[in-house]
């Protein structure tokens, strides 16, 4: 009686065509993970949620505000050695886009906290150039929170301090003073 | 001097004011020290005063979901800002409402409702960052110092900062149920130590603090043979830091006016940042 090992065929695509082609009967099992046609890829969260399927009204709001978000950060640094002052304009731009941005914060606390980090940062940059450091961080964290929008509050840490890592603040510049209201010095 | 020894309030600058002056001063002084100790009691006393206030304040916006309401409850609470009068704090507090109140927000109350509005808006904002101040602060409190050290086996810091739904909890009863502190051994044989310190808290503004200082500085040599409780350790405060700092230490703290004296007592030196 032939063996259920017997009766395996593994499937290897044919380098040529990319057909897969079967091969003779092995006695063992070649784990999903070890074929090159199922190796993980990404997929992009436009082809993940085209339009209108599947996704909650906010969900696609933000996605649309979080690609505007990522252009006017381009088209900033793109501009800032021809054109200091529209550079800089674009970032004045990406502020209200920011501001909409924390209305879907329902999308959860660590996308909250993330915008929440942008919103600052850029307002407490309001008086400064902004450096080719900066303004690639700012993309990246845009480009990553569009692409991973459900972040817990550790995961939205981590991109808040790399914000701080190029010399952005990423919180109300008010906190000192509730810091000083609270600090424990002041208890009644 | 190459050795600090730690006292809260540069804890709490370096951890929840780190922006601020003060914050910025004691993350320098903790650099320009080869060795910089931090007592366990030190983060005992940073998760009891600063970090249960910060929670305090997270939970009024978390529940009242209006940063006016949450800082009108802040100033009805009687507690005074240390650098700032209550006027200029609130007057800085609420140039933050106007900076943001200043973006037309009509179209985006329209679009997503009461959320949009500004008072909701920088309830979230501020609260957001209390949170995240608060848990980056705890995750870095055994970091911030060369080492911790005098650990205190009846506290625990396991779930000291824990959420609740939307609230953040912060572990009231952090001393274990044990008969009596850990602390207690040693105290015991340190009579002549708390004899003169209780001397000098006596000299000492008569706030509320002192006297439950003095009570029990006075307990611990008069009543040695009586338990000494999770209290009476957190009364001891800054009779602490000056007791068990090395002798070859310098005490690191901003509150020079209530420790100098007790640490030049026993012929130790304060320094602040």
């Amino acid at each position: 009686m032939a063996t259920a090992a017997a009766t395996i065929r593994e499937l290897k695509p044919d380098a040529g065509t990319g057909v897969s082609q079967p091969l003779e009967a092995k006695p063992n099992v070649v784990a999903i993970s070890d074929s090159p046609r199922y190796q993980p890829s990404r997929i992009s969260i436009d082809a993940l949620y085209p339009d209108s399927t599947g996704a909650t009204d906010v969900f696609r709001t933000s996605q649309r505000l979080l690609a505007t978000a990522a252009n006017y950060v381009t088209e900033s640094a793109g501009l800032r050695w021809t054109d200091p002052v529209a550079s800089d304009d674009k970032m004045s731009q990406l502020f209200p886009i920011l501001l909409e941005l924390f209305c879907c914060r329902e999308l959860g606390e660590g996308f909250a906290a993330v915008i929440n980090g942008l919103i600052h940062s850029v307002r407490n940059n309001a008086s400064e150039q902004w450096d080719g450091t900066q303004l690639k961080e700012v993309a990246s964290v845009i480009d990553s929170l569009r692409s991973e929008p459900y972040l817990n509050l550790d995961q939205a840490i981590a991109y808040l301090d790399r914000m701080e890592r190029v010399e952005l603040v990423p919180e109300p510049p008010e906190l000192d003073i509730l810091g000083d209201w609270l600090d424990g010095q002041s208890l009644r | 001097m190459a050795r600090a020894f730690v006292e809260t309030t540069v804890l709490v600058d370096a951890l929840l004011k780190r922006r601020s002056d003060t914050g910025i001063k004691a993350i320098e002084a903790l650099r320009r020290f080869e060795t910089t100790e931090l007592p366990v009691y030190a983060i005992k006393e940073f998760q009891s005063g600063p970090l249960k206030n910060f929670a305090w304040f997270h939970n009024k916006l978390a529940t009242t979901k209006s940063f006016a309401a949450a800082v009108t409850a802040l100033q009805k609470m009687a507690m005074t800002p240390r650098r700032y009068t209550v006027a200029t704090a609130l007057e800085g507090l609420r140039e933050a409402a106007e900076g943001f109140g200043s973006i037309p927000v009509g179209k985006l109350v329209e679009r997503y409702g009461t959320s949009a509005k500004t008072d909701s808006v920088l309830c979230d904002m501020f609260r957001l960052s209390i949170k995240v101040n608060m848990v980056r602060a705890w995750a870095k409190r055994r970091s911030i110092c060369t080492s911790t050290v005098h650990p205190l086996s009846c506290y625990s810091e396991d779930s000291t900062l824990r959420q609740d739904n939307d609230l953040l909890v912060v572990d009231s009863s952090p001393c274990r149920g044990a008969v009596e502190c850990c602390l207690a051994g040693v105290l015991r044989i340190r009579q002549d130590e708390s004899r003169t310190l209780r001397d000098v808290v006596l000299t000492q503004s008569k706030k509320a603090e002192n006297e439950r200082r003095a009570r029990t500085l006075r307990s611990l040599y008069r009543t040695p043979k009586r338990p000494i409780t999770a209290d009476m350790c957190r009364d001891l405060g800054d009779a602490y830091f000056a007791m068990f700092a090395p002798a070859d230490s310098v005490i690191l703290s901003t509150n020079l006016r209530d420790i100098e004296p007790l640490a030049s007592a026993l012929g130790k030196k304060v320094e602040r940042p």
